[in-house]
């Protein structure tokens, strides 16, 4: 008799997986946590670690950014460099964590985000993934699987394995290695299964953990529970195999050390106007244009499909904020047709194609509130660079025009019409036409530097 | 006969030749190699000034060495003046050959691991 159970071969289950580590490769822009103090509490929590903790000064050497950031649980959180290996494929990132209330702690922490979720699930706040904690040795402590912010399972060094067989059994709510029976205890049915995972961390040290997942599987008068609602409580120091230590903080969710450093925060960039405040200082926008073939028609060319971004200047006396944003997707690959999207700093970008006008404070004001709230969603045809340089001047009563052009052939089954940079260039060209006082440049040029983004109050 | 099978697969040699420099020329130009380039990134060694090109939309390499000359004059920090790339240079990615050749200043900085 054949055997009809559905197999799946090594090549196949190697194939799915480089798959999807190579779809898990996609970028994701996250947010600056909010709560970021000053670095005046930092250099004081700094000072402290080092009195407390003098090896801390060669990990922190290490720091790959000048970034560091305070979490809600009030822990601070160091970038630092290296990267864990797991599955075969460098992921997550590494970061020194200093708890500056008592108990006072610190210790090492990888981070490696499940790359599944986060590329189905691209605006997730909840982290979801594989936590890992080390003394300041580098010596592997515990840590724990996360899904949506709550722990599903506590990892364990492997030689741990005994000590905790031994919790597991002196408590008969749980089973041990592989259990596949309920066991009982007094409100709740368990499952638990423990199974051997390993990998490798920054230091190049393979680590075999211990892992130990457990789930309600149904309550005793009989009505089934959630079977996804976890036992281990990330607040429960227990369900961190750490028998008493402090719970593994959750990080906010990131791909990779540093990416932050690179996010362009739209809002902060436009608070920077507001540290002029003369009542009669000039507002200025410039509309910049990158056509892909420079004077024709062309929709792609040596420019690819081109691109368009706005400078904003507002001056009063000798003082003078520029500052140049572009809107772009967030994907990388062909995700770049259809991802979030996000705004980049422009500042120093070669155009081909100049248009400006002199906007009212009120209009000027209009217009930073629709860049400081950028779209979501980019899409290579109607939510791209173009459609946001027409929406931020519809937005301020800018007479910026219509980039929608026709893109391949029209009619049932075909894209019809874009946005594109090429049809906001032939918008241009068509108003000096009409108007040869219009204020347009085609000689091209190269855009001044922008301020960067301002904390203020 | 035999004149004639050497013929067929000459010819067949030129089609499949032809085929595959079609893909190595079409992967190297615009706007394919938009989608398959990889995330040019430039760091100085603590962090403090970075950047990423994005060439097919205005943020190019030059545009880097502004804002890396700019942050220079600003911060005059001798001790921290090396801008590095984050990437490696992948010899046998034929879809970049043609960065190596237009835009080869981009791998003459020193490699840092990120």
């Amino acid at each position: 008799m054949k055997d009809h159970t559905p197999t799946t071969s090594y090549p196949t289950k190697g194939l799915l997986i480089a798959l999807l580590l190579t779809i898990a490769c996609q970028k994701k822009e996250l947010p600056i946590p909010d709560h970021a103090t000053t670095s005046s509490n930092w250099e004081k929590i700094k000072q402290n670690a080092l009195s407390t903790h003098p090896q801390l000064k060669d990990l922190l050497a290490t720091q790959t950014s000048a970034a560091y950031f305070q979490t809600k649980d009030s822990t601070w959180h160091i970038p630092i460099s290296g990267t864990p290996i797991y599955q075969r494929t460098k992921q997550g990132y590494r970061e020194i964590v200093i708890q500056p209330q008592q108990p006072y702690q610190s210790w090492i922490q990888e981070n490696i985000p499940d790359p599944y979720l986060l590329q189905s699930k691209k605006n997730t706040d909840t982290y979801t993934g594989r936590i890992l904690r080390y003394n300041l040795n580098s010596q592997f402590q515990h840590g724990a699987i996360y899904i949506q912010d709550r722990a599903i399972a506590s990892l364990l060094p492997n030689n741990a394995q005994t000590e905790q067989r031994g919790q597991l059994s002196a408590n008969p709510a749980q089973q041990n290695k592989h259990s596949s029976a309920p066991s009982r205890t007094m409100d709740t049915y368990l499952n638990c299964y423990s199974y051997q995972d390993n990998f490798v961390d920054a230091n190049h040290v393979v680590n075999i953990v211990l892992t130990t997942n457990c789930y309600v599987t149904s309550t005793p008068n009989g009505s089934y529970s959630d079977p996804s609602v976890p036992l281990p409580s990330r607040n429960d120091p227990q369900s961190q195999g750490g028998g008493g230590s402090p719970p593994t903080t959750i990080p906010e969710p990131s791909n990779l050390p540093g990416e932050n450093a690179l996010k362009v925060d739209p809002k902060k960039l436009m608070d920077c106007f507001k540290s002029i405040t003369n009542p009669n200082a000039a507002y200025q926008v410039k509309l910049l244009v990158i056509e892909p073939l420079p004077g024709t028609f062309f929709n792609i060319g040596p420019n690819s499909f081109g691109h368009v971004a706005l400078a904003l200047t507002k001056t009063a006396g000798d003082q003078s904020i520029t500052q140049v944003v572009g809107y772009y997707p967030t994907g990388t690959g062909l995700d770049k047709l259809q991802s979030p999207g996000q705004i980049l700093d422009n500042g120093g970008i070669e155009f081909n194609m100049e248009a400006s006008w002199f906007l009212t404070g009120e209009n000027f004001e209009k217009l930073t509130n629709f860049i400081a709230n950028p779209p979501r969603d980019y899409d290579y045809l109607k939510s791209n660079c173009a459609t946001f340089a027409y929406q931020a001047g519809q937005a301020a009563g800018i007479p910026i025009p219509n980039p929608s052009t026709q893109v391949g052939l029209s009619g049932p089954g075909h894209i019809g019409f874009a946005d594109t940079p090429q049809g906001m260039a032939s918008g241009l060209r068509q108003m000096q036409a009409n108007d040869k006082n219009a204020p347009i440049n085609q000689a091209g040029g190269t855009a001044a530097l922008s301020k960067g983004p301002c904390n203020n109050p | 006969m035999k004149t004639a099978k050497r013929n067929t697969k000459s010819q067949t040699q030129k089609i499949l030749g032809l085929f595959l420099l079609t893909i190595i020329v079409l992967s190297n130009i615009p706007p394919i190699n938009t989608f398959l380039l990889p995330n040019y990134h430039y760091q100085n060694h603590s962090g403090s000034f970075q950047y990423n090109e994005y060439p097919s939309k205005g943020l190019t390499y030059a545009v880097g060495q502004r804002r890396w000359q700019e942050y220079l004059n600003q911060t005059n920090n001798p001790k921290d003046d090396t801008l590095y790339r984050t990437f490696q240079i992948r010899p046998w990615a034929f879809w970049e050959w043609g960065q190596y050749i237009v835009n080869n200043k981009r791998y003459w900085h020193p490699y840092l691991e990120n």
